[in-house]
């Protein structure tokens, strides 16, 4: 199982899926599961979660899709394709630097570098100007998105 | 005399000096923008459109670019290029220790952190007096060998290449790509496509044979890269005066298997865009204007002698001239300088139509550099990064996040070309194992991999224009990769003779010090400037390849590189009503550029300038 946050440093609740895989990576896990920093270009991200090949993976990221801000947002990945001009854009994008949570899923879904089950916790972001800390709104969900996340991963990984 | 603006002069041991009758040696006159007849234009003409690629990667990018086009007349009139992020790394910094900027600047980017965080330990090492050892210098130069490895075949087939795929010049130029089915390759012996149709084919987006192989070539240089430095982008190993980790002829044999493999498309690279490029120039001769701009072009140089690099300011024109790339400055065609002293000296940053407030007014903090030289009020030693945003984005006054660099207040360039062609000119390249300047080119000696040995020659270029910028791309693989071998093989001697530390000890001064890192990304310049005191930075200061060619005009009333290469192309495309109008000519001579925008800009979005389409994949929220 891979475990990773994407996004940019610095840039405050935008930053939070790092800011909760930073603290993850601190922790003891079992050998199969593993926790990374996917804050990087998708094309990169993509090949590496392609090289572990995880049998599962969790997203952390603090991502705006139009929702309550400050909220936390869980789901499954459900797969969608998108236009090959749109997919390319993307690559483009990703390949000049981009860092972006959709950028990752639609690239590496594409490539079919993603395990069958991929799940997200996102957050809505309040604050995202540049800036280290997390709105208080946001700093109130991590403990418990780490707690959460633990306690799921070490779960799926007893089960195995 | 390389100062033709600048009123700088030097002495007969080679120290600059200003002239002394010139009472405000950088004072100047601030030039206002007239849109006055591009307003008239807009107002008159139904065919002239006011076209904004906002932003041109698309998506979630950070770059846009506003222009005004005649589609009759088939020319650009108006070209703003416009950073749409504020970089904040250089606010961040300040106050933190110097240690951390290597791992916070890496962050600067999400494909090239590498290059940041060597840059910012060039810089410190020059601020606390140290060197690495000869084998933390081979490794440097490795690593930073792989990392363009892998960032040139992105750009050439992922990004760039899509333009001249199939499915576009099918659609933009149904002319060209029947001829194109006709035009036979003259090296089907070394890359294997029979007509230039099959090369435009294989460069589909998706699906094409080159765009996968290019993804995949950017694998096997990575994983070298990851052996040394941790993981990419963001390595974990370097530090100032050389690498936290230690190397054996295990992690060296592993790079040497990783450069050997991907020897062979390097090599095909070089045929496929060459033939690309004459098929261009032979089709129609006006391509030759796509992207055209004069030939300005600077470069630190990089990749450093073991045996010469000291760290030091005061011998930086020596250790420079040293490097497997020789710094320079190129103006007009002509290499009017190699001196890192000189090179820094000239340099200025203005924001006259940035989104920042100009600091020059206040108290200067440097009127020389460490060697006595005089510097620039508008020198990076002496910027502040003052961000001030507007409202409103306006084309005759502030519209863009990016600054605005200049060496001697000239309109420049940087790119992987300027690197190759400032050592193709200089001559001065004191490892010659695999490569030879020639004053007008640069050969290298290519060794036997399933492809046999080569010798390939980049030859400095009649024309500048977006077609060379991609076909030296090609070259600057191969460069790369040979640098890379030849520190390989050097750090292999250098282990066999017992050369075995890769880092020198140091201790954070706690005086007033200052530094630069003087180093190259995957496309082109990069420096760092830094100041500390009290074992802290004061200030901090980077200026990347894309700050460079992505800066607005300047406050002589000079379009900045992007601009100017996009006001210079003709509308090659063919369509008959405006709707069918794509850009692909402009598109063109951006991407030449490689536009790495996240290095230009940063961190902070605000609402009033962020174009932003967002793609939710939000199904199934719980």
């Amino acid at each position: 199982m891979l475990i990773g946050g994407v996004g940019y440093r610095w840039l405050r609740d935008a930053s939070f899926g790092l800011v909760v895989s930073d603290r993850l990576a601190t922790m003891t896990w079992p050998d199969r599961i593993r926790v990374d920093d996917l804050g990087y270009g998708a094309i990169y991200a993509g090949q590496d979660i392609a090289a572990f090949a995880p049998d599962r993976l969790i997203l952390l990221a603090g991502h705006e899709r139009g929702r309550e801000p400050g909220r936390l947002y869980r789901y499954q990945w459900q797969p969608v394709t998108c236009k090959a001009e749109e997919l390319q854009a993307r690559i483009r994008e990703a390949g000049a630097g981009v860092i972006d949570l959709d950028h990752l899923l639609l690239i590496a879904h594409h490539f079919k570098q993603l395990p069958p089950s991929v799940s997200l916790f996102e957050v809505e972001p309040v604050e995202k100007a540049g800036g280290e800390a997390l709105s208080p709104a946001v700093a109130e969900l991590v403990p418990s998105v780490i707690r959460v996340v633990r306690e799921e991963a070490l779960a799926i990984a007893q089960e195995a | 005399m390389c100062f033709q603006n600048l009123p700088i002069e030097f002495d007969e041991q080679g120290r600059a000096y200003l002239r002394e009758e010139v009472e405000n040696p950088y004072a100047y006159q601030r030039h206002e923008i007239d849109r006055s007849r591009i307003e008239e234009l807009l107002a008159r003409n139904g065919h002239i459109k006011d076209v904004n690629i906002d932003p041109v990667t698309r998506v979630a990018g950070a770059l846009a670019f506003h222009s005004v086009v005649d589609l009759k007349e088939r020319r650009v009139y108006e070209a703003n290029s416009v950073a749409t992020l504020f970089r904040g790394y250089e606010v961040i910094l300040k106050g933190r220790d110097p240690r951390d900027a290597m791992f916070i600047s890496s962050r600067v980017c999400g494909v090239c952190g590498g290059v940041h965080s060597v840059a910012s330990s060039l810089a410190i090492e020059m601020a606390f007096g140290i060197a690495p050892p000869p084998l933390g210098l081979a490794l440097r130069n490795i690593q930073l060998a792989l990392d363009f490895c892998l960032d040139n075949p992105l750009h050439l087939y992922i990004l760039a290449g899509p333009d001249f795929s199939e499915v576009v010049v099918k659609n933009t130029n149904p002319s060209l790509w029947e001829r194109a089915k006709k035009a036979e390759t003259r090296h089907a012996d070394v890359h294997g496509y029979e007509t230039i149709a099959e090369i435009m084919t294989a460069l589909n987006p998706l699906t094409g044979q080159l765009y996968l192989e290019g993804l995949n070539a950017t694998r096997v240089p990575r994983e070298a890269y990851a052996i040394l430095y941790g993981k990419y982008p963001h390595p974990q190993t370097v530090v100032p005066g050389g690498l936290s980790t230690t190397v054996s002829l295990k992690e060296l044999n592993e790079t040497h298997n990783r450069i050997v493999r991907t020897l062979d498309f390097g090599k095909k690279g070089v045929f496929i865009w060459n033939e690309l490029t004459d098929f261009f120039y032979d089709a129609d001769p006006r391509y030759k204007e796509v992207g055209k701009r004069p030939k300005n072009l600077m470069d630190t140089g990089i990749w450093d002698d073991p045996f010469a690099y000291d760290g030091t300011y005061a011998n930086a024109p020596e250790w420079g001239l040293r490097r497997w790339a020789t710094p320079g400055i190129v103006i007009d065609g002509e290499l009017v300088t190699t001196n890192l002293h000189h090179i820094n000296v000239g340099l200025e940053e203005f924001v006259e139509h940035s989104y920042y407030e100009d600091w020059s007014n206040e108290t200067l903090r440097h009127r020389f550099d460490p060697a006595g030289n005089p510097i620039s009020p508008h020198h990076p030693w002496n910027k502040e990064t003052k961000p001030a945003p507007v409202h409103k984005r306006s084309w005759k006054d502030r519209y863009t996040w990016d600054t605005c660099p200049r060496w001697d207040r000239h309109v420049m360039e940087a790119g992987t070309y300027a690197r190759m062609w400032t050592t193709a000119a200089a001559q001065q390249l004191p490892h010659t194992r695999f490569l030879e300047s020639t004053g007008h080119s640069l050969k290298m000696h290519v060794p036997k991999t399933v492809l046999p040995a080569m010798d390939l020659e980049w030859r400095i270029p009649e024309v500048w224009n977006a077609f060379e910028r991609n076909r030296n791309r090609a070259y600057h693989i191969v460069y790369c990769q040979l640098v890379a071998y030849e520190n390989l093989l050097l750090a292999m001697d250098l282990l066999k003779r017992g050369y075995t530390k890769v880092a020198t000890p140091y201790e954070v001064p706690q005086d007033h010090r200052i530094g630069v890192g003087f180093w190259g990304a995957g496309r082109g310049w990069l420096t760092h400037h830094l100041e500390m005191d009290k074992g802290a930075l004061i200030n901090y200061q980077i200026i990347t390849p894309s700050t460079i060619n992505a800066a607005p005009v300047d406050p002589f009333g000079n379009p900045g590189a992007y601009e100017e290469a996009v006001l210079n192309t003709p509308i090659l495309e063919e369509f008959d009503k405006p709707e069918e109008f794509t850009g692909i000519d402009i598109f063109r001579a951006i991407r030449s550029f490689d536009p790495c925008m996240p290095c230009t800009t940063h961190i902070y979005a605000d609402d009033h300038v962020v174009s932003r389409e967002v793609n939710t994949c939000g199904c199934g929220i719980e």
